[in-house]
């Protein structure tokens, strides 16, 4: 559970990356099974977060709510464990009354593959009625890669289909993957002090050694900082952007 | 719209005012301040508290500030604004007391903070618009605010609504970021917004964190703003926490840290 070494180093600065939007039909990735949240329309699933293991394992954290939340997360873990990729599964209820599915997957992506993952990925993803939208923060190349990566895979089923939205916003130190980490922690409510948290429990819970998670929690605890420093440090006040109140 | 003033000293006659705080220190100066207010009016004042500790601290405060106002303080129990079939509404000894000074008296109740949740809060926000069409006055009454305990994925309708509901605004200064970064929120509704602040506004939404409010004037968090601001207020600590824990292993003590287990079911796996 460290940063991705590559996640920095070498490339594309995110200005001049684009919010590249692929709309991913959730029966890809559960072929040739059924796509368990197909038996609850209307219900949406927030992927709200993940992190990546040392053991190339990715945990993540995905909330929904109302009357059937669990029922739905059940299903589909136990679609993901029926693809042979599901090693652990904890639920969570969180303070905002949501129930919270902390999923380790050992998916066996290729170190390229959760490079991408790691540098590209933009949180949360939204999934409902079959489709997850998934926002990629990524270069005209990085696109290329992602969309030759998130093909049908010769299955007759539909294919994903992606539009790229204007230039992304500049998000200061954080990668992707750190906001990926922080909407674990916020999804499963570690920063709520009435949840009872304690950085031994979250670790814990994600599986992983607490040690390695502490440090982690650590480099982007850090990286905050910088964001805050640059949110703050505003040398020409008042310029607000079109057509926001002032 | 909301006015921004400096000072709960400076909050005028007639006022229905917020004022935000961060730590139980800052709300005892600012209640120190209110009183200051209280005095160079030639008001009286009333401060319902049913918190002991705060009691403590306010008393501390007032004594080394504003010694005149030291009787001040009514402790109740239980909250100072409760359920009636109209909604929430003051207790008793509020109404009276505001009767009884018709040239206007200094009034606050600090008992929301404790009591808010995302339960209480759609109440509350009826109850502060309730309170705030009891004007005209001439009274001073005063809202504090715990910015920390204001549930974060109700922020933005929470505070955009606070804004409205009061004629007056105190900002905290508590040097937080995430305190600093909750109360941008507020801007769009208020009438003097610092120029500084709207630079922080404008690079916040640069930065994909605030965004405009589709259906009403303001701004809202964004889901990565909800995870900044939850992470500003609380990660600080909890590395805090988790040195802790690296300590521990390092001592070789193995040690589990103490703290009441989070609701997690384990399942299959």
């Amino acid at each position: 559970m460290t940063k991705g070494p590559d996640a920095t180093a070498g490339a594309t600065k995110n200005a001049d990356r684009l919010d590249h939007v692929i709309s991913f039909p959730l029966i890809l990735l559960f072929y040739p099974d059924s796509d368990p949240t197909e038996k609850f329309p209307g219900q949406s699933v927030d992927l709200e977060g993940y992190v990546v293991g040392p053991d190339r394992t990715v945990t993540i954290a995905a909330t929904t709510e109302g009357t059937g939340a669990l029922e739905l997360l059940d299903s589909v873990w136990n679609a993901i464990r029926r693809k042979g990729v599901g090693r652990r599964h904890m639920v969570v209820l969180n303070e905002r009354g949501q129930t919270v599915s902390v999923m380790t997957l050992d998916v066996a992506m290729s170190e390229e593959s959760i490079r991408l993952l790691r540098s590209l990925l933009i949180v949360p993803v939204h999934a409902r009625a079959g489709v997850a939208e998934v926002h990629f923060l990524a270069s005209p190349e990085e696109v290329e890669v992602l969309e030759e990566r998130v093909e049908k895979g010769g299955h007759p089923l539909p294919a994903p289909s992606s539009i790229t939205l204007p230039p992304a916003r500049e998000t200061g130190v954080l990668e992707p993957e750190d906001w990926g980490f922080l909407g674990l922690l916020s999804s499963i409510g570690a920063f709520d002090e009435s949840q009872g948290f304690t950085p031994e429990l979250v670790a814990d819970l994600l599986g992983v050694d607490p040690v390695t998670f502490v440090e982690h929690a650590r480099t982007v605890e850090h990286d905050l900082q910088g964001l805050v420093t640059g949110l703050f440090a505003v040398p020409e006040p008042g310029s607000l952007p079109g057509g926001l109140p002032s | 719209m909301m006015r921004l003033m400096p000072t709960q000293e400076e909050l005028p006659a007639g006022s229905h005012s917020i004022s935000f705080y961060a730590t139980r220190r800052e709300a005892a100066r600012n209640m120190a301040s209110f009183l200051r207010g209280a005095r160079d009016r030639g008001q009286r004042a009333m401060v319902l508290t049913a918190d002991d500790q705060m009691l403590g601290l306010y008393r501390s405060e007032v004594s080394t500030q504003v010694p005149e106002m030291a009787d001040s303080f009514l402790r109740i129990a239980g909250p100072h604004a409760r359920t009636s079939p109209e909604g929430l509404r003051p207790v008793p000894e509020v109404m009276e007391f505001a009767s009884s000074h018709p040239e206007g008296a200094t009034m606050c109740g600090d008992t929301i903070p404790s009591f808010l949740d995302r339960r209480s809060l759609a109440s509350i926000l009826v109850y502060e618009d309730w309170f705030d069409s009891l004007r005209p006055f001439y009274h001073r009454g005063l809202c504090p605010y715990d910015l920390t305990h204001i549930p974060i994925d109700r922020a933005s309708e929470a505070l955009r609504r606070l804004a409205k509901a009061h004629s007056h605004g105190v900002l905290s200064s508590d040097p937080n970021p995430g305190v600093r970064f909750l109360q941008l929120l507020i801007l769009p509704h208020v009438e003097n917004p610092p120029k500084e602040n709207l630079g922080w506004l404008a690079q916040a939404v640069e930065y994909g964190l605030l965004k405009q409010d589709r259906t009403e004037d303001g701004i809202e968090l964004t889901p990565r703003g909800e995870y900044f601001a939850r992470a500003l207020l609380a990660l600080p600590a909890f590395v805090r926490r988790a040195d802790a824990v690296v300590l521990n292993r390092r001592k070789g003590s193995g040690g589990r840290v103490e703290g009441r287990p989070p609701p997690v079911s384990p399942s299959v796996g």
